[in-house]
């Protein structure tokens, strides 16, 4: 076959020759002593509570603003005033020279200077399930191959082994799991942001001296049985065990309880889940945590368009704006990525209910910081908002340019549990406009 | 009739008769299967002496007990049955629990379970398939306790048709959406071991046996299947799939979308004629006797599930260049699993009686043997089902609830296997060399309020049950490894415990009142008993037990 025919159908890594009895035995080098003498024991050490800054690249976290069920771009960062699609919503000057949002997302506006705006973001999927895997992943679903979430592989090209905390954290929805890459790099899912740990303490009648005592006998045993059969999933057993324990006691974990924060902070966010998210992603990414994706829930506004998505920006535009200000503020806005999108768009066209339907083919993505150029749009749709006229962006583009953004190869192969080659990016080129 | 339908039932026909007739005649006289563990027995040695393995000691009753109670009915022994078993003197003690564990109900619930994870997973996204699940595992529960032969119930399964809540079966349409493209890469992948889901949008450069046009040929098969949502007040109740008149499958190749119609091209197999109904007639070519890759996927499935690893690795990649690793086992197993209808239970009583399945998990040297050697049993991690069971069987919660307050147990039920399935979910396809655990799973072990109710209720069994602590320590420590790990204590073991509840009982002065021991376990699962010192030393105990590795893998 001749190659021009395949680059366009390169979809599935079959094209490299399977790599035979790969597997993922042998990556051990801590011998068994190392690990039960760890086992329990290393939490003396104290951590600094802010991550160490001594890496070349730009960014180094990401935190993902996730509009689950797919926001209408032409009632946000794409607003069609003299069209019949328009809707009610009036435009509003911003930060950037000639390019205006709607008057539901005024904060933004002020900051629109650090943000840069696609506007031509194309897809094929309108199906929810299978867009919000696209927009995931990177990667359409393939029935045979799990892929992992995007923030899994951030987590493993830009994770410290020895951090603390899961590099992978997602407040207020479920993600997309690590898939092939393994369960070390599944999200901690955040469902109660007032304990947003689980199981993180022992219950009160366990004291600390009760802990020691049961440590000791579990020590005891876990020797014995791992000198029995030397297996190494005994091994990855304590290694695990060793990580929990270091949560269990680590200072970092200070990082989850956003009680400390001074009252305005949080009334400047907004006294609500997804305020209360966004400035736990703030804590975490100061902390050192690689990827922070924090969901908002409500946008498939089929019926009621105009009311359910103005009440959502009332939510999205204090949390969103007051992010990119406190990232700022701490110096941290030029290392962190900020990503908000969902799994598509919604109809220019105005149903009868008021409502705007599915609509892949040209939506908005917006990011900051991490070296984005700010202060930008890319690419157009037409007056009416039905198609895209200027430089389209396809899902593996933005992947591509993510994965630049953060020193990540996106052309690196993983290898699935079965020897399947898999690149991280699925053919996306870099959009090098959007890079500062 | 139809004659291409007379032929069908002749050849099935056929097939299960003589199947049946065998199978009668194996339970009676099971000689033959004897001559077949020895064979493979044989060759698993040669294999080991020529690749100079030594393999592990044998297991213990202990040991054997453990692996073959989780492994057949997805839940540890009571501790009764573990008593009794090593105490048993008698030489084929082995035997009568393989037989006794095959012919329980637990073998077909938990096999139901393990089938239903096979065929449509665990916890999908897409709600339908949640949807169904119940009512698939019952089907599957019925054709398990019968023993109907596998080619029979997968021909029945891969033509079903009618609502998810009265034909379980139908669920698996449901599952992958009725989607030809779906169903084209999932049933060869489940039921041939083989993957041809890349050819769907180019010649696959994997395995050059599969072009686009093969994909689209088997996916044709699968075009008339449809499915939709059954309502009752806009909530969906069930779904409801069937089989349309029309329907083709489209391939798009160089722009161009081309139809393409249904070929039979995973095997060469000539029907008399085919059924003219899409699946009837896939399934028919599928479940043929000369379809042997048919059975040898399964075949080979079973064997990776007792061992954490395939004859052939992964098991879903049958291809020439990827052999199995000791061709004689799975070519033999394969023609007796033939030759004697299909029959699954016989297929486990042989594999679970070979020696390489009654080996250790102790290494036999400084290194351990690697998994494709069979030479030495895999820590395979606990399913998140067995993981449960085995919970609440270990700490008593399990009699204690059932007994005196089944709302409660149900309640409790209910909400742990979704912690234990949400926190503990794996791959669907569990493969021990890719064994991860999560730090949330640790979490929860160590944590988790409800997890350290039940701990506080093994550590106060004896006072559960009416015994006083005039029994000895000894005794209750005994329980407790007996319901975590299936085996007594050590000495040198019993030494670190029993001086464990020693210190704790001299460093702790409060001994609190117990009144009224009707409820005791329940108040104890409620917190609202205190403890007394030694009960919480033993609770200590229970809870290293189950945070521990031999707790918490199959091995």
């Amino acid at each position: 076959m001749p190659l021009g025919q395949w680059t366009q159908e390169y979809c599935c890594g079959c094209l490299e020759t399977w790599s035979e009895g790969l597997s993922r035995r042998g990556f051990i080098k801590v011998g068994l002593g190392g690990l039960l003498s760890m086992l329990f024991a290393d939490w003396l050490v104290q951590q600094p509570l802010r991550a160490q800054t001594n890496n070349i690249r730009k960014a180094k976290s990401v935190i993902l603003l996730w509009m689950n069920g797919g926001p209408s771009q032409l009632d946000t960062f794409d607003p069609k005033p003299n069209s019949k699609n328009g809707g009610i919503f009036k435009p509003i000057k911003t930060r950037i020279p000639d390019v205006q949002f709607t008057e539901l997302l005024p904060q933004l506006a002020e900051h629109a200077d650090k943000l840069a705006v696609i506007r031509s973001m194309v897809s094929k999927e309108t199906n929810h399930q299978r867009a919000q895997y696209l927009l995931h992943t990177g990667y359409l679903p393939q029935g045979t191959v799990e892929h992992p979430s995007f923030g899994a592989v951030v987590a493993k090209e830009l994770g410290d082994e020895n951090f603390d905390l899961p590099h992978f954290v997602s407040i207020r929805g479920p993600s997309f799991g690590a898939g092939f890459l393994g369960a070390t790099y599944n999200p901690l899912v955040v469902t109660n942001l007032s304990q947003p740990v689980e199981n993180l303490l022992p219950p009160q009648h366990v004291t600390p001296d009760r802990l020691e005592r049961r440590l000791f006998l579990l020590r005891y045993l876990e020797g014995k049985f791992a000198d029995w059969t030397k297996d190494e999933n005994q091994q990855r057993h304590l290694i695990t065990y060793n990580k929990a324990l270091r949560l269990m006691r680590s200072p970092l974990t200070k990082a989850f309880n956003i009680a400390e924060e001074p009252e305005s902070v949080k009334q400047a966010y907004g006294d609500n889940d997804f305020g209360r998210g966004c400035l736990l992603a703030r804590r975490l990414v100061e902390a050192g945590v690689r990827f922070v994706e924090v969901y908002l829930d409500g946008w498939d506004t089929h019926q009621d368009n105009f009311t359910r998505t103005q009440r959502l920006c009332s939510i999205l535009d204090p949390a969103f704006a007051t992010l990119l200000k406190e990232l700022k503020e701490r110096d941290l806005l030029d290392s962190t990525l900020v990503v908000w999108m969902g799994e598509f768009g919604r109809t220019p066209r105005i149903n009868p209910n008021e409502g705007r339907d599915h609509w892949a083919r040209g939506f908005s993505v917006v990011l900051a910081g991490g070296g984005i150029r700010g202060g930008q749009v890319i690419g157009a749709t037409n007056e009416d908002g039905t198609d895209v006229v200027h430089r389209p962006v396809t899902v593996p583009d933005l992947f591509a340019t993510l994965c630049h953004l953060l020193g990540i190869d996106p052309n690196k192969r993983y290898y699935t549990p079965n020897g399947r080659p898999i690149t991280i990016v699925d053919n996306g080129q870099v959009v090098t406009e959007l890079v500062g | 009739m139809p004659r291409w339908l007379i032929a069908i039932a002749m050849s099935l026909t056929l097939a299960w008769v003589v199947a049946l007739a065998q199978t009668k005649g194996t339970k009676e006289n099971p000689a033959d299967e004897q001559r077949l563990v020895q064979t493979i027995n044989a060759a698993l040695a040669r294999y080991w002496y020529e690749h100079q393995i030594k393999p592990a000691p044998p297991a213990s009753d202990a040991e054997f007990l453990r692996r073959v109670y989780l492994d057949l009915t997805g839940n540890l022994p009571p501790e009764e049955v573990t008593r009794q078993f090593l105490a048993d003197r008698s030489p084929d003690k082995r035997r009568k629990l393989i037989e006794q564990l095959l012919d329980s109900p637990d073998y077909a619930k938990w096999w139901a379970t393990v089938w239903r994870i096979w065929l449509i997973g665990r916890e999908s996204r897409r709600v339908a398939a949640l949807v169904g699940i119940r009512a698939m595992e019952q089907w599957l529960q019925d054709k398990l306790a019968q023993n109907v032969p596998y080619n029979r119930w997968v021909y029945e399964l891969l033509t079903a048709s009618g609502r998810t809540d009265e034909n379980g079966a139908a669920t698996f349409f449901v599952k992958y959406e009725a989607k030809p493209e779906e169903l084209a890469g999932a049933v060869p992948r489940i039921f041939l071991g083989t993957r041809i889901q890349c050819a769907q949008c180019h010649d696959a450069f994997n395995d050059p046996r599969w072009k686009q046009q093969d994909f689209w040929s088997v996916a044709a098969y699968f075009a008339r299947v449809r499915v939709r949502p059954v309502r009752d007040q806009n909530r969906i109740v069930a779904f409801e799939v069937w089989e349309a008149p029309r329907g083709e499958a489209f391939m798009e190749r160089n722009g161009q979308r081309q139809m393409v119609l249904p070929k039979f091209v995973l095997a060469s197999i000539a029907l008399p004629e085919e059924p003219p109904e899409r699946r009837a007639a896939f399934a028919a070519y599928l479940t043929h006797p000369q379809n042997r890759l048919f059975a040898q996927a399964v075949v080979n499935r079973y064997w990776a599930y007792f061992f954490g690893y395939g004859l052939v690795h992964p098991i879903d990649d049958f291809r020439p260049e990827n052999p199995p690793v000791v061709p004689e086992v799975l070519e033999k197993l394969t023609d007796d699993f033939i030759a004697n209808g299909y029959d699954l239970k016989r297929l486990i009583r042989i594999i679970v009686s070979t020696r390489a399945y009654q080996l250790s998990c102790q290494a036999p040297s400084s290194k351990p043997n690697s998994p494709e050697t069979f030479a030495q049993a895999q820590l395979r991690p606990l399913m998140p089902e067995q993981l449960f069971n085995a919970f609440l069987r270990a700490t008593g919660a399990e009699e204690v609830l059932k007994e005196r307050a089944p709302r409660l147990y149900e309640q409790l039920h209910q909400f742990m296997v979704r912690r234990f399935v949400v926190v503990f979910n794996t791959d669907e396809e569990p493969d021990v060399a890719a064994f991860e655990q999560t730090i949330q799973q640790a979490l929860m072990l160590m944590n988790n309020e409800q997890v350290q109710r039940a701990v506080r209720l093994a550590g106060g069994l004896p006072l559960f049950r009416a015994l006083t602590d005039e029994r000895s320590d000894e005794e209750h420590l005994n329980t407790l490894f007996l319901r975590f790990y299936c085996r007594y204590p050590t000495p040198d073991e019993r030494r670190v415990m029993l001086e464990h509840v020693r210190q704790f009982v001299a460093s702790e002065q409060r001994v609190p009142v117990l009144r009224g021991r009707r409820n005791i376990g329940l108040a104890m699962m409620a917190g609202n008993v205190p403890l007394p010192p030694k009960a919480q030393a033993f609770e200590d105990i229970a809870w290293a037990l189950l945070n521990s590795g031999e707790f918490l893998f199959n091995h």
